[in-house]
């Protein structure tokens, strides 16, 4: 020790003003409410090892697929990104993610030395596909899903490469959102890119790589620190996810097996269902994402994330699983859905291990709801988009959070008045389900639910889960309740299933009510 | 020709300025505050800067006044019990707010529960569409309802948010008639006068805080306004708005009461505002860094930058208020070593109790102001008033166990490294209030205050790239002086909701008329003559499907505002867009009364004494240096010394290395950062 972990810590400070730096001037120059507004996307500064060093964090599902992206390109193109050149790629089988989430890379150069990278992935409005949104149910492989873009070059020596921003241009049903989000990406990793070597020369360059060192070296030991105390033991646990073939409900079982041995934590998910032909499936680096999450969000929150995270842990799934999913698998849900269930079978095995600080299963689903059609009063297009949170499972010592976003996302809600400024819509009510917690000794959190009244025709998309297997609860903790969409149209009243895309008239009225959490512990009488 | 005071209570002292405007000449009086009694502290110092100066109570021309009571309501939950009325199918509007968690990795953080308890929100049938159409009647019967929930429950005040009442207030105005005829006993905020935007929890969490804050504000500034009278003081007291301007007695504890939440640091900023324009610096990074916060602001071609989107304590507030980001780092943060081996500062603070080791209150953890303590730059034995003396054995053990050896280093080097990492969180800051707004630090000049702000600002300049360093004369003036400077000032917000262009210019105009109306008739409720007063009118507009507005300058051409309004967006965010749809979202009225003075206070300089008071050791590029400590009343006006050095004063230090200072006439000092 020596003053070594001082100047660390300077660096950390630097390194994290770089990011969020790159953060900002993403926000400024991007196009789309998604990313302005709802800031879905991240940004990472990486070591010239291809190693994650800092990272601005507003989507916890994106923390474990930047980590790697660099080195996974570089892999792919057989040769390092070379200096002046930006790389564009939206392979899932490289980002981790659904197609909409694009990644850009820069590498960081000074006087012909590579000084490391500077990466972001943001959610693109559309690149195609099936449906708007590039979002789309109903498909089976995954050039249904839209355009797939493998490691391309998008700026070469400060000059776009034209031929790559057509590219996105003709495969989007909004082109020039695309392209300036394209551009905005580009101008974020620029100047990171500036950022990251003036904070190198400040420093010099040896003592920046120190720096680095001590910092991933520290990360690696709180995370070894609190797999130690855990000592060797091991366990399994089952979830299962809603999907239906030829109509008839399926349970697609996630199995995660975790074994802590001497500071070091291995995940096996054999057992886990074999991939679908449907958008639930998920690669394998998102699957690694989520037992990131579930580290940092069980064993300690406060730890820095960056590639010091990976080094104590090992993860093991079974090819062309849902989990691991092969080539062409769609995997349009793999966010939204698959994530969260994922992270549900991690937290049910970590309960095990340390019943203390078991949690109960919160909402399970990111709860999307999606609106289209044309405004009857305007004769203008319409796409309403948004997801719902849900009741939080119970803690030891705190009862769940009542309507919130739950494990891999937090994203904003849509406030009603400016719902029905905007949209052909009514909203009648929105509230917290009653009676949705899981009763416990500490209570799971109450789902959402919202009724709507469709003052246009609208074709009407759900991504639902736990409709028909609630959140669990923990020592003798009741389940929360499931989630549901029930349209009233023409006096008839019906359930839509969990994931689905619907017509529906004008005057017909859905409520969509999110699972509760379950809850912690058996109920005092 | 008057004598004016301007009093701040803080959460520690209270500091009054009794200034002779004919003189340029103040009489500082600061004294302890009184934890839950703040008006006491308030009206000791009135009396004793009254005697002090020997001016009789009758011949104060003003009294500005900057309160933390609503503050502190809101940091203590001591506000008034509070209900809240909703269009049915609404009750859970303040429970679910934006259904965002607090903490992306954290499970057990929570976003504050909701002012008003679930048992006293009552659901209203009535219903307005967003083109403020009725589309369903108030029923009356369920406001008497609502009424006797309210009294059962204990309600003291009571909030009214309906689904678009921006666009149709009838409905919450009939249900504050009701009120006012069955229920006068109750104070009411309707979110029509509080806050007329779309946006309904925003819009219903400001309403409930005001209403939260009225009967506080009313208790706390009625006494005052009594004593003052029953002392002889006939001018009416004005009260700090977070936006800068000052409102009377009776807005503040009325319709204006969540303008004070940051009531304080508000007179702060105009205070350094006015110093720095006088030293001729009109785009100023402020930093204020005081035992557990450091505030950063910004002052952009001589105006500072105001946000109508702000929380306090987890509460959205929409209310104007100076722009300030505040970050927990202090001269209390604590320094320890994490379980990765890592050197730590914050985010716990030892805060005022135990407070630092050296202040030998029982703290034991080492401090920010510790390793300040080791490296010489407080000096050992200085009293910080409160009979506080720096203890600097204490301060040394505290970061040698803590720091130094489990790191294995000197305690020197520790303390250097506790310094380091907290300047390195502030320079983060710093540069988020530029940057993030498509500055470039280096067009500024860093204005630093507060009791750490002087200490640090040397070294975070040098981080930072700033050329020049300002620091203002003492706090007790800055924030007096802030609240003696400051203009009555008044907005009035209306929703226009339509694409520029389909906008009427006749629309626009009528508009404009209705609030100009309703500004002139605050001002006369004010006591001010509105023929005096200065209006500025602008439009908040925004690219189709954007969620965020530019404020744009409105002079009667719609198309000269469109046009600004895509050239501020390039410059804001680097880009525009010409052929998109502009959407005009709310007209904003700003009426203004000149400040009652405009002079600058004169500083107290005990000139012709020997500057130079002692020689102390303070530790300059790697070693113990012997370096001069200053006086810093005993600086005369154009003063030039050369570093390093210490001054200090009531209570700051400012530590200069190898830059020179030079002093101006009202006694601010500029440090030149480049060689």
């Amino acid at each position: 020790m020596s003053d070594g972990s001082i100047l660390a810590e300077v660096v950390r400070h630097g390194l994290q003003a770089v990011a969020e730096e790159m953060g900002a001037a993403l926000i400024r120059t991007a196009h789309s409410v998604n990313i302005r507004d709802r800031r879905d996307f991240s940004c990472g500064v990486f070591d010239e090892k291809a190693r994650l060093v800092a990272q601005a964090e507003h989507i916890p599902v994106h923390l474990g697929l930047l980590a790697g992206v660099v080195g996974r390109v570089v892999e792919d193109l057989g040769a390092d990104v070379s200096a002046g050149t930006m790389i564009v790629t939206n392979d899932p089988w490289l980002t981790g993610s659904h197609l909409p989430d694009v990644v850009v890379i820069a590498p960081v150069d000074h006087e012909g030395v590579r000084l490391g990278y500077v990466a972001n992935m943001a959610h693109q409005v559309d690149l195609g596909g099936m449906a708007p949104g590039s979002l789309a149910l109903g498909t089976t492989e995954v050039m249904q899903e839209g355009l797939r873009v493998p490691p391309t070059v998008l700026m070469r020596g400060g000059t776009v490469e034209r031929s790559t921003l057509r590219l996105f241009e003709l495969a989007s049903r909004t082109p020039d959102v695309v392209a300036g989000d394209l551009l905005a990406q580009a101008a974020a990793n620029e100047r990171g890119a500036a950022r990251l070597a003036e904070l190198v020369s400040r420093t010099g360059h040896d003592r920046f790589s120190e720096a680095i060192e001590t910092l991933v070296a520290a990360t690696e030991r709180r995370v070894e620190a609190e797999l130690l105390k855990l000592g060797d033991c091991q366990s399994a646990f089952e979830d299962v996810l809603e999907w239906s073939e030829q109509g008839r409900p399926v349970d697609l079982s996630i199995r995660a097996s975790v074994r802590v041995s001497n500071g070091r934590l291995t995940v096996d998910f054999t057992g886990t269902a074999g991939q679908v032909a449907g958008p639930v499936n998920a690669p394998r680096f998102l699957t690694t994402s989520c037992v990131l999450y579930a580290v940092k969000a069980l064993l300690d929150p406060e730890i820095a994330s960056n590639d010091g995270l990976f080094a104590q842990i090992d993860v093991v799934t079974p090819e062309r699983s849902i989990v691991d999913a092969a080539a062409p698998a769609p995997v349009a849900l793999c966010t939204s859905i698959t994530s969260q269930r994922i992270t549900d079978a991690l937290i049910g095995a970590f309960n095990v291990l340390s019943p203390e600080r078991a949690i109960a299963a919160s909402t399970g689903s990111m709860n999307a709801l999606i609106m289209g059609g044309r405004d009857e009063s305007t004769g203008r297009a319409y796409s309403y988009v948004e997801t719902y949170g849900g009741g939080q499972g119970g803690l030891p010592g705190m009862n769940g959070a009542d309507g919130v976003h739950c494990h891999m996302t937090n994203t904003a809600n849509s406030p009603v008045e400016f719902i029905e400024r905007e949209y052909p819509l009514t909203v009648l009510n929105y509230a917290l389900v009653e009676n949705s917690g899981g009763a416990g000794e500490f209570a799971g959190g109450r789902g959402l639910t919202r009724t709507i009244r469709l003052e246009s025709d609208a074709v009407v998309t759900v991504h639902l889960d736990r409709t028909r297997h609630r959140p669990w609860g923990v020592h003798g903790g009741e389940a929360g309740g499931h989630s549901r969409l029930v349209v009233e149209e023409d006096g008839k009243t019906r359930k839509l299933a969990g994931k689905s895309t619907t017509s529906l008239k004008k005057g017909a009225v859905l409520t969509i009510a999110t699972a509760g959490g379950g809850g912690w512990g058996k109920a005092k009488a | 020709m008057a004598h004016r005071i301007g009093c701040d209570v803080g959460g520690t002292f209270t500091d009054l300025c009794l200034f002779d405007d004919a003189t340029g000449t103040t009489t500082l009086v600061k004294i302890p505050t009184t934890p839950g009694q703040q008006d006491g502290a308030v009206i000791e110092a009135t009396r004793l800067a009254l005697q002090a100066g020997g001016i009789a109570a009758e011949h104060l021309a003003s009294f500005a006044h900057g309160t933390t009571v609503a503050t502190n309501a809101i940091l203590e939950r001591q506000g008034a019990r509070t209900g809240l009325l909703v269009t049915e199918g609404f009750a859970d509007l303040l429970q679910i707010g934006r259904q965002t968690r607090a903490h992306l990795y954290d499970q057990y953080a929570r976003r504050p529960d909701p002012l008003v308890p679930a048992e006293l929100v009552f659901e209203i049938r009535e219903r307005s569409g967003p083109d403020g159409a009725a589309k369903l009647a108030l029923d009356e019967a369920s406001v008497r309802k609502a009424i006797a929930g309210l009294r059962a429950g204990g309600a003291e005040a009571v909030a009214v948010a309906f689904l678009h009442s921006y666009a149709n207030p009838a409905h919450e105005r009939r249900v504050a008639e009701i009120l006012a005829e069955e229920a006068p006993e109750l104070k009411v905020s309707i979110s029509a006068d509080i806050l007329p935007e779309p946006g309904e929890f925003e819009r219903a969490s400001t309403t409930v805080m005001n209403a939260y804050l009225m009967p506080r504000l009313e208790d706390y500034l009625g006494r005052i306004a009594r004593t003052l009278r029953a002392d002889g003081v006939t001018a009416e007291p004005a009260i700090m708005q977070s936006g800068g301007g000052v409102m009377p007695i009776e807005t503040a504890s009325s319709v204006k009461a969540v303008h004070t939440c940051l009531s304080g640091p508000a007179a702060g900023m105009i205070g350094a505002e006015r110093f720095a324009a006088a030293a001729g610096y009109r785009n100023v990074v402020t930093i204020d860094m005081g035992g557990t916060s450091f505030d950063v602001g910004l002052i952009r071609n001589g105006e500072i930058l105001t946000r109508y989107e702000s929380e306090i304590e987890g509460f959205p507030l929409r209310v104007p208020m100076f722009d300030i980001i505040t970050l927990g780092a202090g001269g209390g943060s604590i320094a320890s070593v994490d379980a990765g081996g890592l050197l730590k500062v914050g985010p716990q603070s030892a805060g005022a109790r135990p407070g630092p080791a050296a202040y030998g209150k029982g703290g034991e953890r080492p401090t920010v102001t510790d390793a300040n303590v080791v490296l010489g730059r407080l000096r050992p034995g200085r009293h910080l008033g409160g009979g506080i003396v720096i203890d600097r054995e204490k301060a040394a053990q505290a970061i040698d166990a803590h720091v130094a050896k489990p790191l294995g280093l000197t305690v020197e080097a520790a303390a250097v490294g506790i310094l380091k990492i907290v300047n390195a969180a502030m320079v983060r800051g710093m540069r988020r209030v530029t940057v993030e707004r498509g500055l470039d630090p280096r067009d500024f000049v860093v204005a630093a205050f507060g009791g750490a702000g002087p200490l640090h600002a040397v070294d975070l300049c040098a981080e930072f790239d700033v050329k020049t360093l300002y620091v203002p004369p003492s706090p007790g003036l800055l924030c007096g002086i802030g609240l003696l400077l400051a203009p009555w000032r008044h907005e009035e917000t209306a929703m226009i909701g339509r694409t520029a262009a389909n906008l009427p210019r006749s629309l626009v105009e009528e508009t404009i008329a209705e609030n100009c109306q309703r500004l002139r008739a605050q001002a006369r409720r004010d006591g001010i003559d509105p023929e005096t007063m200065l209006v500025r009118i602008s439009l908040d507009m925004r690219y189709r499907g954007q969620g965020h507005q530019i404020s744009t300058p409105y002079d009667g051409d719609l198309h000269r505002s469109i046009r600004a309004f895509h050239a501020s967006h390039k410059s804001a965010f680097g880009y525009d867009r010409q052929e998109e749809d502009v959407d005009v979202v709310l007209l904003r009225l700003r009426g203004m009364a000149p400040a009652a003075t405009h002079r600058l206070p004169l500083p107290n300089f005990k000139l012709g004494e020997d500057p130079v008071i002692d020689r102390s050791m303070l530790w300059t590029d790697g070693g113990f240096v012997d370096v001069p400590v200053y006086d810093r009343a005993r600086l005369a006006p154009g003063t030039r010394l050369e570093g390093p050095l210490i001054v200090e004063q009531q209570d700051t230090t400012l530590i200069v290395g190898r830059q020179s200072l030079t002093v101006d006439e009202f006694g601010g000092i500029s440090i030149g950062m480049m060689p």
